[in-house]
């Protein structure tokens, strides 16, 4: 960058010479030192401590190194391997729904001429609403005894559910109809885990409309228009143009809704703890793998277990953002890069 | 055919958004529900009596006006800072030329892929060690940098045209100056979205507030709420009525500035 000035046009060269002089570098680091030291402290120092933290025992405070120790007892930790198992059918449960249903409501919102932004509105309304208070709401409306949910199966005739508070998985009827005795596992999540899921893709839904309504402006109208001239039906434009075109878009909402469902915390904290201790209820059947870290570390205040978990939560988080990359990245079709 | 199928857009979009805003229109309808009829079962679609008063009784059942007291401060702090680290840091990397210029870009850029799960705990312990539990600066500090609002910050100053900056030196005018008089009004509105991003993430956030504070004075209104809720004791129509005034600064702040808050969220991605 230094030697180099020897090509460069003598504007730019006094420029530089004239922001030198005046101290143009030395405020540019002093504006970037209030983000940066932020950015150190609660940041970057994390990810090293947090490793720091794993290595050792804590009670509190820190009582010694165990070196792999932690990460030894995380193979034995049954418990973790369903709170990962309950995750990932979190993450099946919400990721996809999330997508459909936005991608499907965006398509119709896009040709709806009038009352579009009002549609738009209420949408992303539980987006920007707290997870606190949106969780308590649908407690109530999902109440076994008193709830709307319940009321309005009960105008169809289908019989009270008892959603957050039942712990066996939604496959059981169908066995037990079969006349078929399985193993819990193969039960599926539980129907607490379900309504949990329900609730989070109301959450989310409004944030996957907007981005696939970005999405389907930025097609050129022509490139529609061309298709039609050429003799396609809708379904075909679809099928053909519209799909495709999107998959930049759907790409990028299935790899951050995907990250996003792994972090989720808030919302299933509050919808399924009752008193102050019986996190991921009912039974643990919607304890997923955050509920079950912060579990350790709040509850049991195993610091340097939780963060161990933390860690490997996160690489696994990694590994799958990685996985997305490799395997689907190269069917979405950008347009700028195919030139 | 045509406006069958245009009728029929119109039919779905209508169920899914009754069945998405109904949540909300049950809260507000059951917050005003005597104990008595929030009892019955199928429930009373319509309130038969309008029980008011049911939000004075749930303000008062917690300490709200401390918790409202708490988030507000908490809120509009983390949003000034945050504005303020991201405009400077934004002004730096858009209209500033410096050695390390991309280097530095590219540290900070990896914060993004940061894991917030493993922050946490480390974030914790740090606090600890600053004996700064049930503090406001535990509370705020850590959201008071953020590095999509150091980006839109940085394309905004970017969007400012170089002649500018270098009119304004030549007739004399600081770097200093420069931002305070010049740039600094010209990217108000993005200033705006980031203030507004920086508020409703400090409001709404809960994991956070609730490691850092254990004194009930310092809770958040989150926090705050989230005890409420797992208090059995508490009826569901003062729950209810404690929900709606929680969501209410927020919804009012969101009806005001729709179109910022759409776009600058979407802009930022699934968080929180």
């Amino acid at each position: 960058m230094s030697v180099s000035s020897a090509v460069e046009a003598p504007v730019r060269r006094s420029n530089r010479r004239i922001a030198l002089v005046r101290g143009e570098e030395r405020d540019a680091y002093l504006c970037l030192i209030p983000a940066l030291v932020l950015l150190a402290v609660f940041q970057y120092w994390p990810v090293l401590y947090d490793v720091y933290v794993s290595l050792h025992q804590w009670k509190v405070v820190e009582q010694g190194y165990v070196g792999l120790a932690n990460y030894q007892r995380i193979l034995g930790d049954a418990d973790f391997g369903q709170a990962l198992i309950q995750t990932v059918y979190y993450v099946l449960g919400t990721v996809p729904f999330e997508l459909a249903l936005g991608c499907g409501i965006a398509l119709i919102l896009f040709e709806v001429k009038h009352g579009a932004w009002f549609y738009r509105l209420l949408f992303f309304m539980p987006y920007v609403t707290s997870p606190v208070a949106v969780a308590i709401v649908w407690r109530w409306v999902l109440n076994g005894d008193l709830g709307a949910a319940n009321a309005l199966l009960g105008i169809f005739g289908i019989k009270s559910l008892t959603w957050l508070d039942e712990p066996t998985g939604i496959l059981n009827p169908l066995y037990t109809a079969l006349g078929l005795k399985l193993p819990d596992w193969a039960a599926g999540p539980s129907l607490a885990l379900v309504s949990v899921m329900i609730v989070t893709v109301w959450f989310y839904l409004g944030l996957h409309i907007v981005i696939y309504l970005a999405g389907l402006t930025a097609i050129p109208r022509e490139v529609r228009e061309a298709a039609r001239i050429d003799g396609a039906s809708s379904i075909q434009v679809l099928r053909y143009v519209i799909f495709p075109l999107l998959t930049p878009t759907t790409f990028f909402l299935l790899v951050v809704a995907t990250i996003g469902a792994f972090q989720s915390f808030s919302l299933i904290y509050v919808l399924t703890t009752n008193g102050s201790s019986d996190i991921g209820s009912p039974l643990g059947t919607t304890l997923v793998a955050t509920l079950y870290v912060f579990e350790r570390f709040y509850q049991d205040l195993q610091l340097g277990y939780a963060a161990a978990l933390a860690l490997l939560v996160a690489l696994i988080v990694l590994a799958i953002t990685v996985l997305q990359f490799a395997v689907l990245e190269r069917r979405v079709y950008y347009e700028t890069s195919n030139e | 055919m045509k406006t069958g199928l245009r009728a029929l857009g119109y039919l779905a979009l209508t169920v899914a958004v009754l069945a998405v805003a109904f949540p909300f229109l049950w809260m507000l309808d059951s917050s005003v529900k005597s104990q008595l009829e929030a009892t019955l079962f199928p429930p009373s679609v319509w309130p038969q009596q309008w029980h008011v008063e049911n939000y004075a009784a749930a303000w008062n059942a917690a300490p709200f006006g401390r918790y409202f007291l708490n988030s507000g401060i908490v809120s509009a702090l983390t949003a000034l800072i945050l504005t303020g680290t991201s405009a400077l840091a934004g002004y730096a990397f858009g209209t500033l030329r410096f050695r390390g210029r991309s280097t530095v870009f590219a540290l900070f850029l990896a914060s993004l892929f940061v894991p917030p799960e493993v922050t946490l705990i480390p974030n914790f312990l740090t606090i600890n060690f600053l004996r700064w539990q049930n503090t406001y600066a535990a509370l705020i500090l850590p959201n008071a940098v953020g590095m999509f609002s150091i980006l839109l910050l940085r394309q905004a100053f970017r969007g400012l045209p170089r002649e500018l900056a270098e009119a304004a030196s030549l007739d004399g005018c600081s770097r200093w100056s420069y931002l305070w008089r010049i740039g600094l009004p010209l990217v108000k509105p993005m200033l705006t979205v980031v203030a507004l991003l920086g508020f409703l993430r400090a409001w709404n956030d809960f994991l956070w507030p609730l490691v850092v504070t254990s004194d009930e004075s310092m809770r958040t209104v989150q926090v705050g709420l989230s005890v409420f809720v797992l208090d059995a004791s508490v009826q569901y129509p003062l729950l209810m009525a404690a929900a709606c005034f929680v969501v209410a600064p927020i919804l009012v702040f969101y009806l005001v500035a729709q179109r910022q808050f759409v776009t600058s969220l979407a802009t930022t991605g699934l968080k929180g």
